[in-house]
């Protein structure tokens, strides 16, 4: 464990900080609450503009979304989840190995949702309702759109933890970087709870 | 002597629960209170796409905001007496941290009768106006 | 044991010395230069809005004048109100933050010191953009705060709202970079020992500022991007026709514009609570009243924003809610003001220029809040709205709480960042003007707006009997200008000729003023641990020169370093160090310049190599060197 003096007799204290006790945790937390104003404002857009359209949402001629494809894709990204927590623990206690697989296993569920959006889900939407059709697929494209470029940002910071990760820039005590990607995909999958249940469930059950 | 190893910033924040219901609660509490009570009335019961003009549940939206007030303010009478008892228990206390809890006591205090007044003011509303009426 | 007699100065000033000059002019992370860029470019943008308005009153001095034609003055007065709101009265406070914050919480730095970079290059970089529209004659020109319908394509083809709805994503940036890396500096970063309750008045001002900002800026940044989106892709926001509603562009703006005015009142006030007690010889009464008054000012103000649409058809009980809180939000803002006066009454003051300016604040704001407050009243400001007594209005709020503390603190600290007094004399002279010049220019706009005139007119007839307000407005303008240029001219002046103003010219009680005028390039020669809310009144040892070690002073010399902090009580938890000076941040926004202007002229290239410049920079930002402990 690195510890430096200060100058002040006797007193020597960590050099290197982690959690909240790092200027880059509040960072990244701070920036966390930033996006999440900024998607709570979209999502009581859609609200916004849902109740003003009036009683028939989705409006006459278009579908209500199907659940199918959706579904399976929340199970994968929330799923993603669970080795980047995983991955986070074991650098704590000093895992290499351990670091490198959840980190690599969540971004691969992370790309494998994010790719079902792009190539399975967007064109079945696109033909049904494209964004210049009305206000409902211009909320469609931009509430999914803007996880999704989220969710891409995620994937580009993980691919450079992960080569930080190999290079072995990380240990019990130096791994912060990994704490805060890891807190940032976390709020990406807890926004899409929201996404899910605005974009998808509420025209079925609401 | 080396720094205890623990998590100070998480021992702060964990440790006074309390203190930071008094001084956060008011707040939270009235921003809730508001965008309820403005927003069940102008995009839920008002709307065009309400399917219910005027009513929530059944319920005309007069009596919704008004039991939205009344549980506002027991939140917020809540957060007072919370952060009276933190203060009446840090009376006494010399440290550097317990006049800072006291501090963070009496903000509280503060805090929370501002809010209060800001709560209880939008009882009024209702005694004058009803429902969707415009201008 | 670390005695004085083995000062740490020499390795500290190897340390944290940069190149002068034009070598470290586009790379320096130095918190010191990086605000006095910030506040030259304000200060510039303040002249250029200045400008802009004294245009607007030329052409509105008499009735049916044709200096300029409708086109133009909408682009005036609309450049007029994005230029004095967002680049100069946000900007400015930001600057005197960056320079003072470290310095009155006993850092060396701020927590980023390149984003600190970044984000004031960025400010700069916008104020450019939006500016360029100029050189094309195609400024913004829908009112600053830019309502669809009048804002869609159909109504605006050209690419003046193209410049007002880019150049405000792109400042946007730079807004919330800024607001992260204040709130984790005042978070994190305190001295030893200064807990919460030991925070200075205008830290607490600084952080609820930025605090609003973070969450106020993604209000704006979405319209705006719905807005570009609706323009040139065809979605549909605001259009009823396709199910939009314009009214989300009001809802969406007015919860960013509505903090906004608070984000510039609360430093203002800060600014004012820091001046005030100095001069007045004692501290500020009711501490607690006030910090709290600040917090809460900056919270309540995010839930009033439907005042500013009394006039859109909305439904009677809910404007009721908003228009009682919107009353009630004069009573922290009434409390500060009692603090104020009280502090005055019990204290001993003395009339330096700072002060006068201090004082000439308290009237314009008092002023400014009683006709808010009236238009808080649904009837009275359906009647009023859209018309010239919203506009004065909103001038003595703004010109009180953004011009005159921004004038007071440049006569108050101008000397610790520049090390020399300005002129005592003039200083008096430039109030005056600038005070009498404010009053004459926008009194009257009370009384024009209850006599019928409406805002943003680029002319009226001449039956209407408003021409000798409106003159009387014109003159008191620019005998403001005269004014304000004084103080500039004075402050040019002073770092020349002025007289040296030593540590501490004022015998004030915060941190900034045990450094030297203008401080090293490490600020502390310690960093010192504090006791007391007024540590300069309270602990004679930091009035002699650097806190000793055995009393807690840490020199922390052996690197480029600084001390973090606990949250609330301030305790040493770990030392971190800083970087150097790096060219990233500005690559950062040259890249993102292109980009914006290949969305802006929607030439592909320019905007995928403008990303591509952005995305190397960020690589380069974050690239690992030896040194850099965390990543």
């Amino acid at each position: 464990m690195d510890l430096v003096e200060t100058g002040k007799p006797g007193e020597l204290l960590p050099h290197v900080a982690s959690g909240a006790r790092s200027l880059s945790w509040w960072g990244m937390a701070l920036l966390i609450a930033t996006e999440a104003t900024l998607f709570a404002l979209l999502i009581a857009s859609y609200w916004y503009l849902r109740f003003r359209a009036g009683p028939v949402w989705p409006p006459h001629g278009i579908e209500k979304p199907s659940l199918g494809l959706p579904l399976i894709m929340s199970g994968i990204l929330w799923s993603s989840s669970i080795p980047a927590h995983w991955a986070d623990r074991a650098i704590q206690k000093g895992s290499q190995f351990r670091l490198r697989l959840g980190l690599m296993l969540s971004w691969m569920l992370g790309a494998t949702f994010l790719l079902l959006q792009i190539f399975a889900e967007y064109p079945h939407s696109l033909k049904i309702n494209p964004p210049s059709s009305g206000s409902y697929g211009t909320l469609f494209f931009s509430i999914t759109g803007l996880h999704g470029a989220h969710v891409a940002v995620g994937l580009l910071v993980s691919l450079w933890v992960q080569a930080r990760a190999w290079q072995g820039a990380f240990d019990e005590h130096r791994h912060v970087s990994v704490q805060n990607f890891v807190m940032y995909w976390h709020f990406v999958d807890i926004v899409w709870v929201f996404v899910l249940a605005t974009i998808y469930l509420s025209p079925r059950f609401l | 002597m080396t720094t205890d190893m623990k998590d100070i910033t998480r021992a702060e924040t964990t440790g006074s629960y309390r203190l930071w219901y008094g001084i956060l609660a008011p707040p939270i509490v009235w921003a809730c209170q508001l965008l309820l009570d403005y927003g069940l009335n102008e995009a839920v019961a008002c709307a065009p796409g309400s399917r219910t003009s005027g009513k929530f549940f059944n319920t005309s939206i007069d009596v919704v905001i008004q039991i939205v007030n009344v549980v506002a303010t027991a939140l917020a009478v809540l957060a007072l007496v919370l952060a009276f008892g933190c203060y009446r228990k840090l009376r006494a206390g010399d440290s550097t941290d317990a006049s800072r809890a006291r501090w963070m006591a009496i903000a509280g205090m503060f805090d929370s009768a501002l809010f209060l007044m800001l709560i209880l003011a939008k009882f009024l509303p209702v005694l004058f106006l009803h429902g969707c009426e415009g201008f | 044991m670390t005695t004085l007699a083995d000062r740490p100065s020499e390795r500290l000033e190897q340390l944290w010395a940069e190149e002068p000059g034009l070598g470290t002019w586009l790379s320096t992370v130095d918190h010191k230069r990086l605000a006095k860029k910030y506040l030259y470019t304000a200060i510039t943008f303040l002249i250029l809005g200045g400008i802009e308005a004294s245009v607007m009153r030329l052409q509105l001095a008499h009735s049916n004048l044709k200096l300029l034609d409708p086109e133009t003055y909408n682009q005036l007065f609309t450049m007029h109100g994005i230029t004095m709101i967002f680049l100069f009265a946000v900007p400015v406070f930001s600057g005197f933050g960056v320079y003072m914050i470290p310095l009155m919480i006993g850092s060396r730095e701020m927590a980023f010191p390149r984003l600190n970079a970044f984000t004031y290059w960025g400010f700069v970089a916008a104020g450019i953009f939006m500016y360029s529209s100029f050189l094309i004659g195609k400024a913004p020109d829908g009112g600053w705060f830019n309502y669809p319908p009048l804002t869609s394509q159909s109504f605006s083809p050209g690419p003046n709202i193209d410049f007002y709805a880019l150049g405000l994503i792109f400042l946007g940036l730079a807004s919330t970079g800024a607001a992260i890396n204040f709130i984790t500096t005042i978070l994190k970063m305190r001295a030893p020992g200064m807990t919460l309750n030991r925070m200075p008045i205008f830290v607490w001002g600084e952080l609820a500022m930025q605090v609003s900002i973070l969450f106020a800026q993604p209000a704006l940044t979405l319209a705006t991007v719905m807005l570009m989106l609706q323009r040139h892709w065809h979605w549909h926001f605001f259009d009823p026709g396709a199910g939009g509603d314009a009214l989300l562009w009001q809802h969406l703006f007015w919860i960013f514009g509505h903090p906004l005015v608070y984000i510039v009142l609360l430093p203002g006030l800060g600014i004012v609570a820091t001046i005030l007690p100095t001069f007045a010889r004692r501290p500020m009464v009711g501490y607690t009243w006030v910090v709290l008054a600040e917090m809460a000012t900056a919270f309540i103000g995010f839930g009033v924003w439907v005042h500013h649409m009394f006039a859109t058809g909305l439904p009677s009980l809910a404007l009721s809610f908003v228009s009682l809180t919107s009353f009630l939000v004069a009573i922290p803002s009434g409390i500060q003001v009692f603090a104020y006066l009280a502090t005055l009454v019990t204290g001993k003051p003395k009339l330096t220029t700072p002060m006068l300016y201090v004082l000439g604040f308290i009237l314009i704001f008092v002023i400014g809040g009683v006709s808010g407050v009236m238009t808080a009243s649904v009837p009275l400001d359906q009647t009023v709205t859209d018309s010239y007594f919203v506009v004065a209005h909103f001038h003595y709020i703004m010109g009180g709480v953004a011009l005159f503390p921004t004038l007071a603190a440049l006569y108050y600290w101008g000397p610790k960042m520049f090390g020399r007094l300005l002129d005592e004399r003039w200083g008096k002279i430039s109030f005056w003007l600038t005070f009498i010049g404010f009053n004459l220019a926008f009194f009257p706009m009370h009384i024009l707006g209850v006599i019928g005139m409406p805002r943003r007119t680029y002319t009226y007839a001449s039956h209407l009997g408003w021409d000798s307000w409106n003159l009387t407005e014109t003159i008191g303008t620019f005998i403001m200008g005269v004014g304000i240029l004084i103080t500039i001219v004075n402050l040019v002046r002073s770092t020349r000729r002025g007289e040296p103003a030593g540590n501490d010219p004022w015998d004030a009680d915060t941190l900034e003023w045990a450094t030297t005028s203008p401080p090293a390039d490490y600020d502390f020669e310690t960093i010192p641990e504090v006791r007391s809310l007024h540590p300069l009144w309270d602990q004679p040892e930091l009035k002699d020169g650097a806190q000793p070690p055995e009393l807690g002073g840490r020199p922390l010399a052996h690197g480029h370093r600084v001390l973090a902090t606990s949250l609330l009580d301030a305790k040493p938890e770990a030392v971190v160090d800083m970087p150097h000076e790096s060219l990233w941040p500005f690559f950062l926004t040259v890249g993102l310049m292109g980009f914006f202007y290949g969305a802006l002229t929607r030439i592909g290239l320019v905007a995928a190599l403008g990303g591509f410049v952005s995305l190397v920079s960020i690589v380069g930002w974050i690239w690992p060197r030896g040194q850099t402990q965390e990543m």
